[in-house]
């Protein structure tokens, strides 16, 4: 399926971070919405409607974590699909988030741009991560 | 080794029972092996052994009560105790429940050896004891039996109730249900029943009344010739055993016995078993043979006397008869009456009397049954049997007709064809004439007795006298009244048994019946060369009168020679006669012009002569009265034959009673010397000789010397020592027959040495007997009978001394069989109370531990059951000198000796030997001074031997009296020793662990861990004060209290309870792989690391675990800080990590990086790379170490894993060029496992041998199945390898070998490590082969899934 024109929530309080996975999303022909915090990712993703999240743990104001248990606990939000991308490996985060559901959680450091856009890009097809 | 040999093993663990069974089996026991401890409980009780060895570590039972089992069995095994624990408690309970020894493991096997030996060597002399014991047992029945058969056939003269005694004992020695005694019948040739013992009585008819037909019998030969025991143990099917009297009742087995006396069997017992298989050894045939040879001569003096009496009961019939017949006138009465009586007293069948009809003899008279056999009316002489009497004039005597060859067939035609077999005839004389025979005959075949021929002799002549006296009667009626007259004066001779009496009757009836003024009685001497005048009615010249028979002796050898009176009642007569010499003459009574000599006539012997005159009155003899003084002559002579007879039948039984009463005196004793002194006593009374003298062999001085006697003179005594050969007494010994001389003055047959010669000259009496005391083949000695005048020994004297000397020589045999048999219970009793004392000692050394206080009580009883005066012990210290002595001393003080060099105990302990001195003056050198001064004769010493042979001491014991230390006791001082060793080591133990014990207890309350011992089945052995400080508890009042209920009661303090309790549980479960881990402990706030190791005993075997606590509070805050740390800094790092990364692949896609900047950007890259891994392997790594990193077990595929990984790699190995080769055996190689991490593991180890395996090198990847249930993944490579120094450290965190670097400087020297962490982490193992520059392999295994 065709995923140009999709679009992508990046929830991600490292700038160079953002603007190196914006830039390479935006390559794969996708529409890319940032965040800086997980307050602001809140917000976008009720607003935005987007198609994908792909959501930073660790963050000012909102955690991941806490941002996914809105979305998850939100009719409206409880289906879209959420990658996350951490810097933590910590079993109790992962356990955590699988159990809320998670499309993926990966490590950023361990990924690249790439694998990246693959990974999205077969979530956006409905295929597994 | 019979299966009393067997050693039961009992042993949980299987290899150290094969350890031990191997060892036992290789020394030539045999072995039975019991894994558990119920198995060996089982065969304790089922089976017998002689030892059992077993392991006081037995998972199922509580091993004491196989020992204590072991204990109760019949004939308990010995016990020695095989631990792997060689604790207090251990040595304890080994010596608690008084095992034989004790051993540690791992077993020591010399030492093992030595214990069994030992313990089989006991228990071998305790079998010996109880086989001497049996031995004894039976040889004191025997004895018994033989004194009770001597004592019971003793007190009886008659032979059935002696056989019937002998029946009852044999019985009883025998151990048998019926027996019974046949005396051999001579007519018949048939066994007789004679005596039985306890025969039902529906068997009586059958077993104690039928007779058997001697040589018909299938045991005959052996019985009778060989003289052995017969014996069947299954009658019904013994082809010897075929008469019906042994298959008409039902009985199993029987022994036939030979009744053997006086070298002749006479009969045998029938010994009977109805139902018991009985079989007799050699041995006890053997035994048997004494019995019987015994019993035979037991029952001598019974026949001996019954003979005796049968004659003595047939002389007073004959005497009876002879009155009788005097008062009878009728002859046919009188001739009625003879036949009768003489088949009677010779218990024939038949009688009968032929008179002299011209030259016919005609029936006389005859007994009603001997009709048939004297049918013929009348006979010529020399025709038949009886014929032949008469025509010989001589009786004729034969035992069997049929077997007889003396006399022609036709002389035994009749009686053989009325169905007779004994025949006597006697002839009967009449004035010197044969006028007819008395015959007998009897059914059976018979051994006639001299006695019995005499007997028909004497009735002959009064059938004679009787036809005479009925011819007299016929004559006169003053001969009648003549007649009457005579016989008066037959009857009153016979009224008296005394010769003397019967002369005196004679007498007064010749002077007041015939008339006659003197009369006088001669009679032959013995050798028949002179007659004496034996008594002179009314002339006192006549005594002492001797006249020789020569013609000399003029009418008196007239009278003698022709049989018939002579009587000069004229000058012409007298001119007839053949004068008496001139010498004879001279005598006063001799010088008669007008007498009678009439002879004195018994059957065939002429014994003497009367004279009768009428000197004094002067008066004429008238001739009639010569008939009637001829008739009274032939009435004395019978009359005095009789006497005569009576006084020798008297003398024969008096000599049997006494020989009785020898036997029976002899039968009281046992004691040698009084037996000797009752024998020499008895020679003296028996045959009223002068002195008697016992002589006995003796081997050193090889002559016969005097041993014990009466009446001899002490020069005889003590100087006389006669070689074999010398002398009467030696010609005796050598030549083991009687030898005797009437005088050794004028005996050229008697030489003696010069130097005996001396003594004999001096001291001997004159005439003696020597008799040699034979017993079985040997000679022991000679018994001699002196007399002090000339003397001709008769051979009644000789067979009398001879049958003194059979006593003599059988109660010395019994004397020395009870000596022998003394000896032997003397020396068993010192066996078995050595044993018993072996035990009490053993106790007595398991009583106590203390080494003093135990040898003291142990040779306090060891020296009183040997008969010690004083038992010691000395205790060798370590250099080998001695340490001290402990010891009894029978007086005060002990005896000096210290031990110096060359002593006893120096000796013993060099040598490891017994040392024996059984008499100490002879060892001077050896023994020390002192020891004499205390009286001390005899000393034994013996080594105390170790393990590992070291002496540990001396065990040394004294006595008073000299000792011949019999092998048995020496063996058992030697086991002692023996068990002193193994008490003394035990001891030693003990004290040794007393001490280890202190020095543990130090060091367990010094450490600053706490320490918690716990058993197997989870309780608290021991706890420390630092562990109840930790734990909060008392750590003395939680001994014995379970951990796991301990940990419940601090439940709510716990926050890991669940984890804790199943911890624990996990390793009750497997305490062989231990653990560790961290418990929180609420109330105090603390964390305490708990270490658990198996404990182990000395042969590496668990029982129980050992916990070590450590406060770890601070620690566990320092890492926690630590693993924080980490954590923030990894995560801090990948961040901008991340950002370099994805800006640098940016940067590489953009197209304006061309060329070099390009190469730059794309090194930037690897270098980013590498940290990124680096971060992750720290990560992994502190996560791994903290214990924080919890795994998902789930089922991976190896296979599948592999190939992932060499996907990734692929472009890597393409680059270098290595050929990769994956080999799947195909067996399963699913593993339990984290994925992610197992991947790591994979990826770790085949990216080294990428980068470790040059260009172009060969890498291959093997997969399989590992030991047990693990898979095993192993990757090896044609790189450098790994140098031999670097191996052991490979796996270690930051450690690169050497040769690492020179290919490849990016490793951090963790990935190895990490490897290992997660391999481990997952229950696997890892490990590396490798050969530097050829290669190397590593490998690992994970446990498979499912």
């Amino acid at each position: 399926m065709e995923t140009t024109g999709k679009r992508v929530l990046l929830v991600e309080d490292d700038r160079f971070l953002r603007r190196a996975c914006e830039a390479s999303l935006r390559q794969r022909g996708l529409t890319v919405t940032t965040a800086a915090d997980g307050e602001e990712g809140l917000r976008l993703a009720r607003s935005e409607r987007p198609d994908i999240v792909l959501l930073d743990m660790l963050m000012p104001k909102l955690s991941g974590l806490e941002v996914l248990r809105a979305l998850r606990g939100d009719e409206a939000t409880r289906g879209l699909p959420v990658l996350i991308l951490s810097n933590s490996s910590r079993e109790q985060d992962i356990a955590e988030v699988n159990r809320l559901g998670v499309s993926g959680y990966f490590v950023k450091s361990n990924l690249s741009l790439q694998e990246l856009g693959d990974l999205v890009g077969r979530v956006l097809n409905g295929e597994s991560a | 080794m019979g299966e009393q040999d067997a050693i039961l093993v009992v042993d949980a663990d299987p290899e150290a029972a094969l350890h031990l069974s191997d060892f036992l089996e290789r020394e030539g026991y045999s072995i039975a092996v019991a894994g558990t401890g119920g198995e060996g409980l089982r065969r304790v009780r089922q089976e017998r052994f002689a030892l059992v060895l077993i392991d006081l570590e037995l998972p199922d039972i509580d091993p004491t009560l196989i020992v204590t089992e072991a204990g109760r069995v019949e004939a308990p095994p010995e016990v020695i105790v095989v631990t792997g624990r060689a604790t207090v408690d251990s040595a304890i309970q080994a010596v608690e429940s008084r095992s034989a020894g004790y051993i540690v493991k791992p077993v020591d096997l010399v030492r093992l050896g030595a214990i069994v030996a030992r313990v089989f060597e006991r228990r071998r002399l305790a079998l010996d004891n109880a086989r001497l014991n049996a031995e004894l047992t039976e040889r004191l029945a025997e004895s018994e039996a033989l004194a009770a058969i001597s004592a019971t056939v003793s007190s009886t003269l008659d032979v059935h109730e002696a056989l019937r005694r002998i029946c009852r004992e044999l019985a009883h020695l025998l151990g048998a249900d019926t027996s019974a005694a046949y005396l051999h019948e001579l007519a018949t040739g048939q066994l007789v029943p004679a005596a039985a013992y306890h025969v039902p009585k529906e068997y009586l008819p059958t077993l104690s009344s039928t007779p058997l037909p001697l040589k018909e019998q299938g045991f005959f030969l052996p019985l009778w010739a060989d003289r052995r025991p017969v014996f069947t143990d299954d009658v019904a099917r013994d082809s010897r055993f075929t008469h019906t009297m042994f298959r008409s009742f039902p009985h199993q087995s029987g022994l036939l016995l030979p009744l053997i006396v006086d070298d002749e069997v006479i009969g045998g017992f029938y010994v009977v078993w109805w139902t018991m298989r009985r079989r007799f050894s050699e041995r006890d045939l053997q035994r048997l043979e004494r019995v019987c040879e015994q019993v035979g001569f037991f029952l001598r003096n019974a026949r001996l006397y019954e003979q005796v009496e049968r004659n003595q009961r047939r002389l007073e019939v004959l005497n009876d008869v002879s009155r009788r017949l005097a008062a009878a006138h009728d002859p046919q009465e009188v001739l009625t009456i003879i036949v009768n009586e003489a088949a009677r007293l010779v218990g024939a069948e038949a009688a009968g009397i032929r008179l002299l009809d011209g030259d016919e003899l005609v029936v006389g008279a005859r007994t009603d049954s001997a009709s048939s056999v004297m049918s013929r009316p009348r006979l010529k002489v020399g025709e038949s049997l009886t014929g032949l009497v008469v025509a010989r004039g001589e009786p004729v005597v034969v035992e069997d007709l049929t077997a007889d060859t003396r006399y022609d067939s036709a002389h035994k035609q009749a009686a053989l064809a009325r169905g007779y077999r004994g025949f006597i005839g006697v002839p009967l004389n009449a004035h010197g004439r044969t006028v007819g025979t008395l015959n007998v005959f009897t059914r059976g075949a018979r051994r006639f007795l001299p006695d019995e021929v005499a007997l028909l002799s004497a009735l002959a002549d009064q059938a004679a006298l009787a036809i005479e006296k009925s011819q007299l009667l016929h004559e006169t009626q003053e001969g009648r009244a003549l007649l009457e007259r005579l016989s008066h004066a037959a009857i009153v001779m016979q009224s008296s048994w005394e010769r003397e009496d019967r002369l005196e009757a004679f007498v007064r009836a010749s002077r007041e019946v015939v008339g006659f003024d003197r009369v006088t009685v001669f009679l032959l001497n013995a050798d028949g060369s002179e007659l004496e005048c034996v008594t002179a009615g009314g002339d006192p010249d006549a005594p002492g009168l001797r006249l020789p028979v020569t013609p000399d002796a003029g009418p008196y050898h007239e009278a003698l020679k022709s049989r018939r009176p002579v009587s000069v009642l004229s000058d012409e007569d007298l001119a007839r006669v053949l004068p008496l010499d001139r010498t004879h003459l001279d005598h006063p009574y001799l010088r008669s012009r007008r007498f009678v000599v009439a002879p004195l006539v018994v059957g065939e012997r002429v014994i003497g002569v009367v004279s009768a005159d009428n000197k004094t009155s002067r008066r004429s003899i008238s001739r009639q009265s010569i008939e009637p003084f001829s008739s009274l002559c032939q009435n004395l002579a019978m009359a005095l034959e009789e006497s005569r007879l009576y006084t020798a039948a008297r003398a024969r039984e008096q000599e049997a009673t006494r020989l009785y009463a020898v036997t029976r005196q002899l039968a009281t004793s046992l004691d040698r010397e009084r037996l000797l002194d009752v024998i020499a006593a008895q020679a003296l009374e028996l045959t009223g000789c002068d002195a008697v003298g016992i002589f006995f062999y003796d081997v050193k001085r090889e002559a016969l010397v005097f041993h014990r006697g009466l009446h001899l003179p002490t020069e005889l005594t003590s100087g006389l020592a006669l070689r074999p050969g010398e002398g009467v007494a030696g010609r005796a010994y050598l030549e083991r027959r009687p030898v005797w001389t009437r005088d050794r003055l004028n005996d050229p047959a008697v030489r003696h040495s010069p130097a005996a010669q001396r003594i004999v000259d001096a001291a001997a009496p004159r005439a003696y007997l020597a008799v040699p005391i034979i017993s079985r083949e040997e000679t022991h000695g000679v018994l001699v009978v002196y007399m002090s005048t000339p003397h001709d020994f008769t051979p009644r004297e000789v067979q009398l001394v001879s049958t003194l000397a059979d006593h003599a020589s059988l109660a010395l045999q019994n004397a020395r069989h009870f000596e022998e048999m003394r000896h032997r219970e003397r020396e068993a009793k010192t066996l078995s109370d050595g044993l018993v004392l072996l035990n009490q000692a053993s106790r007595a050394l398991y009583r106590t531990l203390e080494v003093d206080k135990m040898l003291d009580g142990a040779l306090k009883e060891l020296a009183q059951a040997f008969g010690a005066s004083g038992a010691l012990i000395r205790l060798l210290a370590g250099d080998g000198g001695i340490s001290r002595s402990v010891g009894h001393w029978v007086s005060a003080g002990q005896p000096g000796d210290p031990g110096r060099r060359g002593g006893i105990s120096d000796y013993v302990c060099r040598t490891r030997t017994p040392l024996l001195l059984r008499d100490i003056t002879k060892h001077p050198d050896f023994v020390h001074p002192a020891n004499l001064a205390h009286g001390v004769r005899s000393i034994a010493a013996f080594p105390i031997v170790g393990q590992r042979e070291r002496v540990l001491g001396i065990l040394l014991l004294y006595y008073t009296t000299p000792q011949p230390f019999p092998d048995t006791e020496t063996r058992l001082l030697t086991s002692y020793a023996d068990q002193l060793a193994t008490a003394l080591e035990n001891a030693g133990l003990y004290e040794e662990t007393q001490t280890q014990r202190g020095r543990l207890t130090q060091i367990f309350d010094s450490t600053s861990d706490g320490i918690v011992l716990i058993s197997p089945t989870g309780e608290i052995q021991a706890a420390n004060r630092q562990a109840g400080e930790l734990l909060s508890f008392d750590a003395d009042s939680v001994i014995g209290t379970r951990l796991a209920d301990l940990l419940a009661s601090a439940r709510s303090t716990l926050p890991d309870y669940d984890r804790a309790f199943r911890d624990l549980e996990a390793l009750l479960r497997n305490p062989g792989r231990g653990g560790e881990g961290d418990l929180e402990l609420r109330r105090t706030g603390r964390t305490v690391h708990w270490t658990a190791q198996p404990t182990r005993d000395a042969a590496c075997g668990i029982v129980g675990l050992t916990l070590t606590l450590s406060d770890v509070t601070h620690e566990r805050q320092a890492s926690q800080m630590k693993t924080d740390f980490v954590s923030f800094v990894t995560h801090q790092l990948r961040t901008p990590l991340a950002g370099i990364k994805w800006m640098l692949e940016l940067a590489a896609q953009s197209p304006e990086m061309a060329g070099e900047a390009g190469s730059y950007v794309g090194d930037a890259r690897a270098a980013a790379e590498r940290l990124i891994v680096l971060v992750n392997d720290l990560l992994d790594i502190s996560r791994l170490e903290s214990g924080k990193m919890s795994v998902a077990l789930q089922p991976a595929s190896l296979a599948k894993l592999t190939r992932s990984v060499l996907d990734d790699l692929a472009p890597l190995i393409r680059d270098k060029g290595h050929r990769l080769s994956v080999q799947d055996g195909g067996e399963a190689t699913e593993v339990l496992a984290d994925p992610q991490l197992l991947r790591q593991v994979v990826l770790n180890l085949t990216s080294n041998a990428i980068k470790y395996t040059p260009a172009g090198g060969v890498i291959s990847i093997a997969l399989g199945r590992g030991t047990g249930p693990t898979a095993r993944w192993a990757i090896t490579d044609s790189g450098i390898g790994i140098p031999e120094g670097a191996r052991a450290r490979l796996f270690e965190k930051f450690y690169r070998a050497d040769n690492a670097h020179t290919v490849e400087t990016e490793g951090t020297g963790l990935g190895l490590y990490l490897v290992r962490l997660i391999v481990e982490r997952l229950d696997g193992q890892v490990w590396c082969e490798s050969e530097e520059g050829r290669g190397s392999t590593f490998s690992f295994t994970l446990p498979v899934s499912g």
